[in-house]
């Protein structure tokens, strides 16, 4: 898949008779000596002749993404880091068991409002907003969590927009009453977990050493009898030591779970489980195994939500192309629990992401670091087919450790391209419906 | 068939199929759609509501499908929901005049029919129910202000304006082909009659144009009589009609030379540029 999937133009990609077009993500079906005409051009490096290939095609269009950054993007969403330290001892952690190499601290009430007072100050009617909760461990300090839940449930009201919640835990301190609190809000719960017992026990154990994966599930059981308007997921953070990733996915789903994603630990601070090029290798494999397990569910017209697969067939289908990989620094910010804005979550504390404080967005920082995460200026990005899928990768974890992974991405999306064509082929309701 | 677009991007705004002008691609298109070059958009308020059918740009009853609403044919629609459908026409008759009601002789009332878009978007969001509308008592060939006292309520439905979900304009709103009637009419007067500002932003009506010596469009109105390219850049003038280059000079191609010469003093525009000429 990793040969098969490596850039041979940066105008076009074949996966066996589906072509892909970076410009735009299009995606067209090929008849077999077409396709065979267009694989040997490409094996060719003739990128002249490819463009002018696809011109006869009649699929050339002008660029649809230039040079120009984002600037000054309106605020979409906010996640508070609402608690700065963690009761679990992950060595992995990119904010290092929850402290981001600072004090352990909670954000204070006032923090927390003025945070959720600039997410709505620009926002007009009809628009959604969303607010996220990160901690470190969030659940430490919950009573930040319902103030400014809802005040944003306030604030939506008054201004008839809508507000939509989300918060990502490692579990352990989760009750029925904030299962009750999440449902009434309808937020996206989001577990980290890394595997089935002693895998994610040996990955996310207590401070003191103990397993956590127990305490979570038995957490976790009444919040998944509940949900309703709230969806509560799982996120796997894979590491060289928990890749039985089809029997991790299969088990989380087993226990009910919304839906279960996994991301790879590519940059951690003490360099700790990161993935290397055999992991990711390995790891590819499994997504894969993932992948065609979920792709026989939905020819048998079973709901099988593993949201790597599901969220790059949507993506796919809609043709999303951007020069950004995600959000952050632009519609998305990261608040610490000091109240300085970062590019995002990750970037908490780290002067390499700062962007104000929430009395106020500084736009000049923001410029500055938009101009200079936009794809066009990344490399090797500039001869990849998969740059506008992708966006550049992680920018957290470019920044830390450069770009490690682009082989896994690659191949990552060259499955789901056919996997995309196969599933459009034989249950095209399932776009409709999704 | 060498190529089948697949996704969303592929298939609705940038394939062009094999045979196809550029001008089906979105950035070359005439854009045109009140009343429109390529489609009338107007078209899709004809049957807003269940069981009779407006005219697309007036308040008048044009068709009616169930007999219960017989007594609303050719009659006018002057309230829907509460909201007035129509307003008084006022202004100054001459600059710096007083402010008065515009009424003519063909408009005693001097009422004038809001455009649907704007009038009907305050009730869009019923649409399904049925909403109290007021309409003259009997039918008007002449618009009715809306407090015209003689006047008839029933409680009609509107339809919904998209298929649930979907950015796709109902199916029961209009009929295929609705869409693409009533618009202009370029053989007969109406290319004649555009203003330069009706024109679509891709402004087929500028040709020969080229950049002047100060990085300007230099270039002629199409249905300018001296359209020469040997005329140099710097001299070419985009002249809107009906200016004159010289009070005897018929400028522009008239009425009876577009009717029984199109072919001669019309030519085909190829990249821009007149054809024909050396």
């Amino acid at each position: 898949m990793i040969a098969g999937s490596a850039p041979r133009s940066r105008s076009a990609h074949l996966v066996d008779d589906v072509l892909f077009l970076p410009n735009g993500s299009r995606v067209f079906a090929l008849d077999a000596e077409t396709s065979s005409a267009l694989d040997a051009l490409l094996g060719s490096g003739d990128e002249e002749a490819i463009e002018q290939r696809l011109r006869e095609l009649g699929v050339d269009v002008p660029p649809l993404i230039d040079d120009t950054p984002v600037s000054s993007p309106p605020l979409h969403a906010l996640s508070l880091a609402v608690a700065q330290k963690c009761n679990l001892g992950c060595t992995y952690c990119y904010a290092q068991q929850g402290e981001f190499g600072g004090a352990a601290k909670n954000m204070p009430l006032d923090v927390a409002l003025d945070a959720v007072a600039l997410l709505f100050r620009d926002v007009a009617p009809g628009e959604r907003v969303n607010l996220s909760f990160l901690g470190g461990e969030p659940l430490i300090n919950r009573g930040v969590i319902r103030a400014a839940t809802e005040r944003a449930v306030e604030l939506a009201g008054e201004r008839g927009a809508t507000a939509t919640f989300s918060i990502t835990t490692n579990g352990t301190l989760l009750t029925e009453q904030d299962g009750a609190f999440f449902e009434q809000h309808g937020f996206a719960v989001t577990l980290s977990i890394d595997g089935l017992g002693a895998a994610h026990d040996a990955l996310r154990p207590f401070k003191g050493g103990n397993g956590s994966f127990g305490r979570i599930v038995e957490n976790a059981a009444s919040l998944l009898r509940m949900q309703r308007r709230m969806q509560v997921s799982a996120r796997v953070t894979v590491t060289p030591h928990n890749l039985d990733l089809r029997e991790t996915l299969g088990g989380l789903l087993g226990l009910g779970f919304h839906s279960v994603g996994f991301s790879p630990m590519l940059a951690s601070p003490t360099g700790n489980a990161e993935m290397d090029e055999d992991a990711l290798s390995a790891m590819l494999e499994q997504m894969i195994a993932c992948g065609e397990e979920f792709e026989r569910r939905v020819l048998a017209g079973e709901r099988y939500a593993f949201t790597n697969v599901v969220n790059a067939l949507r993506e796919i289908h809609k043709g999303t192309h951007r020069p950004y990989p995600c959000g952050a620094g632009a519609g998305y910010l990261g608040v610490s629990a000091d109240g300085e804005l970062a590019a995002c979550h990750r970037f908490v504390g780290d002067e390499a992401g700062a962007m104000g404080s929430v009395a106020d967005v500084d736009r000049g920082k923001q410029n500055a670091w938009l101009a200079e995460r936009h794809v066009h200026r990344q490399e090797p990005c500039s001869s990849c087919w998969a740059r506008y899928l992708c966006g550049g990768g992680c920018h957290h974890e470019v920044l830390a450790r450069g770009r490690t992974a682009c082989d896994y991405v690659r191949g990552w999306l060259h499955y789901c391209i056919g996997a995309y064509a196969r599933v459009l082929d034989a249950r095209p309701d399932w776009f409709g419906a999704a | 068939m060498k190529l089948t677009p697949k996704n969303q991007t592929a298939k609705q705004l940038l394939h062009r199929s094999v045979g196809n002008p550029p001008s089906t691609l979105p950035d070359q298109a005439i854009s045109n759609c009140f009343p429109g070059l390529e489609f009338d958009f107007r078209n899709v308020w004809r049957r807003i509501f269940v069981g009779i059918t407006m005219h697309e740009a007036d308040s008048y009853v044009v068709h009616v499908e169930e007999q219960e609403y017989a007594s609303l044919l050719h009659c006018r629609i002057l309230k829907v929901d509460g909201h007035d459908m129509t307003t008084i026409l006022r202004g100054p008759r001459v600059a710096n005049g007083p402010t008065v009601d515009l009424a003519t002789p063909a408009n005693p009332d001097a009422a004038w029919f809001m455009e649907w878009s704007n009038s009907i978007s305050r009730v869009l969001d019923k649409a399904g129910s049925k909403v109290t509308c007021v309409f003259t008592a009997e039918p008007s060939p002449i618009q009715r202000r809306p407090d015209w006292p003689d006047t008839q309520t029933v409680e009609l439905e509107i339809r919904r304006f998209f298929e649930p979900d979907t950015p796709i304009i109902a199916r029961d709103l209009v009929d295929p082909g609705d869409l693409t009637q009533s618009l202009c009419s370029p053989w007969q007067n109406d290319y004649r009659e555009c203003a330069c500002y009706y024109w679509a932003s891709s402004r087929p009506d500028f040709v020969d144009v080229e950049a002047d010596s100060n990085g300007l469009s230099a270039g002629f109105n199409w249905m300018d009589h001296d359209r020469s390219l040997k005329t140099p850049v710097d001299e070419r003038v985009y002249l809107p009609d009906p200016r004159p280059r010289t009070p005897t000079d018929p400028t522009f191609i008239t009425y009876d030379q577009l009717f029984q010469e199109w072919q001669t003093v019309l030519q085909f525009i190829v990249g821009g540029k007149d054809q024909g000429e050396e």
